[in-house]
């Protein structure tokens, strides 16, 4: 029985038909990516261990497919038992091991690159200081109180997918709980208007809620666009504390519970460095008589405070900033308005990879491979020609 | 058997990804520097806290967030009809409702309802910036009443403007025309609006004025707007009729009229002047040297700011501005009849003068202001000052 399994699981029958699989997933991801959008598809396709594939505006699952984890698993598997039941180790097969051992990490390198992984942006005007990252996709509720000092907050934040109608939070750093009466993964905020919204009650009792009205928006899944999620939640002390607005577009809130002033704020995931950049010029340059971007340039001051490190960097086009295993990339470049200063604005792409190298070992462990096993042959071969030469 | 125990653990290892995602996190970490001075696009700061409340992005309409189509099912309904042809465009940034009418040959014209907190930066700021949008050069604040009109806008009158542009702004081809509608609503400002290729406005010029009209403003009688009924402290603009006349103003009991104004013992002579925008109320003083205009207007807070206020109206007759520690010395307490206290300034220019008085009470500031050629100012001083003296909130 167990011999069959391993018979089945090594067998290169297996490898063909996923490596088949591997490509009609790729096709129906694609496809799916016109009404789901990247990310979306992303996690349904690939980041999942089943999937289905269904034509644009029905809700049926058409085509059942593998996801790409149980694709990837199976191919891991498939290699690893295949090596140790049919291959034997020669000197002459040392090239296609290292081919394979390349593959493998490959393989596990995007394992531990989907696991570790995080994407943040650092937006920034001139002269400002950034010493955190934010999500570009996730939000998260934070609760936040001086902590002592006059320079640290204590934060607690709730991420946005805990945010469900008629669920109360409660956690034991925050003296009130929260009940949430509504949430949006969407939703654009605007002033409550006379006339317009007069049949409309205010979002919510307190703060900047009982000025204004929330609009629920279809989620968006394109690229150039992203959710910005709200939510109305009630806070309760030892009485309740009214009901508040909260969104991705308001600024901070104040509510004093019990003596302490909390602020709470709907805001895109914070990664806090142990270091600080700071914008000191953008530099924008286009093509003459284009829009077309030739150079894309920020000089960013980088302190750190425990290696004393006090140095200035260019960042721009194909040469990053690398520091404390995190690499800043130039993505975006702009002006405030005039009436704001008309300061220039940065957005670097912040990547954290640990396993960043394992692309490249892999591919260098492939393309040996490939090259000791044609050498080998190539030797072979000559060697075979030349009695016959002779 | 080592593959299998290999396998498992990958397999865990693999589905473990993306936990943690939900997971409530606490942490300490340095506070945010505090946020630099909200500003309108005119620079100057803007005088309502919800509007510095609210983001930049809300205010101005300029969002990165997704702006994606919402369908008419969603919408509540509307408090006006909606004239045939015109199609729903889904509302962005500031609008709370959004229209359009296109032509098969491309012309096009752009319907929308924005409100906005307070004046929105002014009247003649809001006029020349819709100028510059179809190519005109600025107005005056003298040319604005050649420009205004007068349309009804469900029970009440509003202030409406026809800028007809001259330049091809259109794809180079048609010039275009603004017809834009005022109505101040408590502490904000709804702004109707059809813009677009100048024939097609002109062509969809009744159906706007239709619309205007069917504007469901709420109260009865034209002295209150749903907005105001629903706010106990935002009065609506008053019909020229509810303020009228030249003796005292009705007691509405409680501290005020009934249409939310003070109440305030007119003096004779004084003609209650028609709708203007940001006003309350607003009266004529008739004189063969030039009329004075009396206004009165409210703001939330400190509306901007006391020595900001006294400041603008400087600029307004030619004045220096005050440094923050010289409004003492050229300014002083006035009390009302009802016991209230307010500071009270003479701003005279080579040309205009402005006397003031600013009430604060509680959460909302209260404007009373003259403005009149100096002469004249100085004729109606008395009885300028009498008529602050006599209010009774």
């Amino acid at each position: 029985m167990i011999s069959k399994l391993f018979q089945f699981l090594s067998s290169l029958r297996l490898t063909v038909v996923l490596l088949g699989l591997g490509v009609v997933v790729v096709f129906f991801g694609t496809l799916g990516q016109t009404s789901d959008g990247l990310y979306v598809a992303q996690e349904r396709y690939f980041r999942s261990w089943f999937a289905y594939w269904t034509p644009h505006g029905s809700t049926f699952p058409v085509v059942p497919l593998p996801g790409g984890y149980l694709l990837g698993t199976m191919l891991v598997i498939n290699l690893i038992v295949a090596h140790f039941t049919r291959f034997k180790w020669t000197w002459s097969k040392s090239g296609i091991f290292l081919t394979h051992i390349g593959i493998i990490l490959l393989l596990l390198g995007q394992l531990a690159t989907d696991m570790l992984a995080r994407e943040s942006i650092m937006s920034f005007r001139e002269g400002d200081t950034r010493n955190y990252s934010e999500s570009s996709m996730d939000f998260e509720l934070a609760f936040l109180r001086s902590a002592g000092s006059n320079t640290l907050d204590q934060v607690v934040a709730i991420p946005a997918v805990r945010l469900k109608p008629g669920d109360e939070l409660h956690h034991e750093l925050l003296p009130f709980g929260i009940r949430v009466k509504e949430a949006y993964e969407n939703a654009r905020i605007r002033l409550r208007a006379p006339v317009m919204d007069s049949n409309r009650p205010p979002a919510a009792t307190q703060g900047v809620g009982a000025r204004i009205v929330i609009d629920a928006q279809p989620p968006t899944r394109t690229m150039d666009a992203r959710n910005v999620p709200a939510a109305v939640i009630e806070i309760s002390g030892p009485s309740s504390l009214g009901t508040w607005a909260v969104s991705g577009e308001l600024k901070p809130q104040t509510v004093a519970v019990e003596g302490t002033e909390w602020r709470l704020e709907y805001r895109s995931v914070r990664d806090y460095k142990p270091f600080a950049l700071t914008l000191l010029k953008t530099t924008h340059e286009t093509y003459p008589g284009t829009d077309i971007p030739k150079n894309f340039q920020s000089r960013v001051r980088l302190r750190n405070a425990e290696s004393h490190e006090d140095r200035e960097v260019d960042i721009y086009m194909n040469s990053p900033l690398r520091f404390g295993g995190y690499t800043f990339f130039q993505y975006q470049m702009g002006k405030e308005q005039l009436a704001d200063g008309g300061r220039g604005t940065s957005a670097l792409q912040v990547v954290r990879n640990p396993s960043w190298i394992t692309p490249y070992l892999g591919c260098i462990l492939v393309g040996v491979g490939l090259l000791v096993q044609f050498l080998m042959h190539l030797t072979k071969f000559i060697a075979q020609r030349k009695p016959r030469a002779a | 058997m080592r593959f299998t125990v290999v396998t498992v653990v990958s397999a865990l290892a693999w589905m473990a990804v993306g936990c943690g995602k939900d997971e409530v996190r606490v942490y300490q970490a340095p506070q945010d520097a505090p946020p630099v001075a909200a500003a309108n696009p005119q620079g100057k700061t803007t005088q309502t806290p919800s509007a510095s409340e609210v983001p930049e992005s809300a205010a101005s309409g300029s969002s990165s967030s997704a702006r994606s189509e919402s369908s008419a099912s969603e919408r509540p309904a509307v408090p006006w009809t909606v004239p045939a042809g015109w199609e729903e465009k889904p509302a962005s940034g500031m609008r709370v409702a959004s229209y359009g009418v296109k032509r098969p040959d491309g012309r096009s014209v752009d319907i929308s309802v924005v409100a906005m907190g307070g004046g929105a930066g002014g009247e003649l700021e809001n006029v020349n910036r819709w100028r510059d949008q179809i190519g005109l050069e600025p107005a005056t604040e003298a040319d604005l009443a050649g420009l205004r009109s007068i349309i009804p806008a469900g029970n009440r009158q509003v202030v409406m403007y026809q800028l007809d542009g001259k330049k091809a702004v259109l794809d180079g081809k048609y010039p275009a025309r603004t017809l834009a509608a005022i109505m101040p609503a408590g502490e904000m400002t709804v702004f109707f609006k059809i813009t677009g290729e100048s024939a097609l406005v002109a062509e969809q010029k009744p159906q706007f004025l239709a619309w205007l009209k069917s504007v469901d403003t709420g109260g009865g009688g034209g002295e209150s707007t749903p907005e105001a009924s629903a706010s106990s402290s935002a009065p609506a603009p008053a019909s020229p009729a509810a303020v009228s006349g030249g003796s005292e103003r009705a007691s509405g009991g409680g501290g005020g009229g009934a249409d939310g104004l003070p109440n305030w013992q007119v003096p004779s002579g004084w003609k209650a002047a028609g709708p203007k925008p940001m006003r309350l109320a607003s009266f004529d003083i008739p004189d063969a040297a030039g009329n004075g205009d009396v206004s009165i207007s409210k703001l939330s807070g400190n509306g901007g700011g006391l020595l900001a206020n006294v400041n603008r109206w400087r600029g307004q007759v030619g004045l220096a501005p005050l440094e923050a520690g010289a409004l003492a010395a050229n300014s002083k307490t006035v009390a009302t009849a009802g016991g209230d206290s307010g500071t009270w300034v003479e701003l005279v220019g080579t040309e205009k003068t402005i006397l003031g008085a600013i009430v604060a009470r509680g959460e909302v500031s209260w404007f009373f202001k003259l403005t009149a050629p100096s002469a004249v100012a100085a004729q109606n001083r008395e009885t300028f000052e009498q008529f602050v003296r006599s209010i009774r909130f």
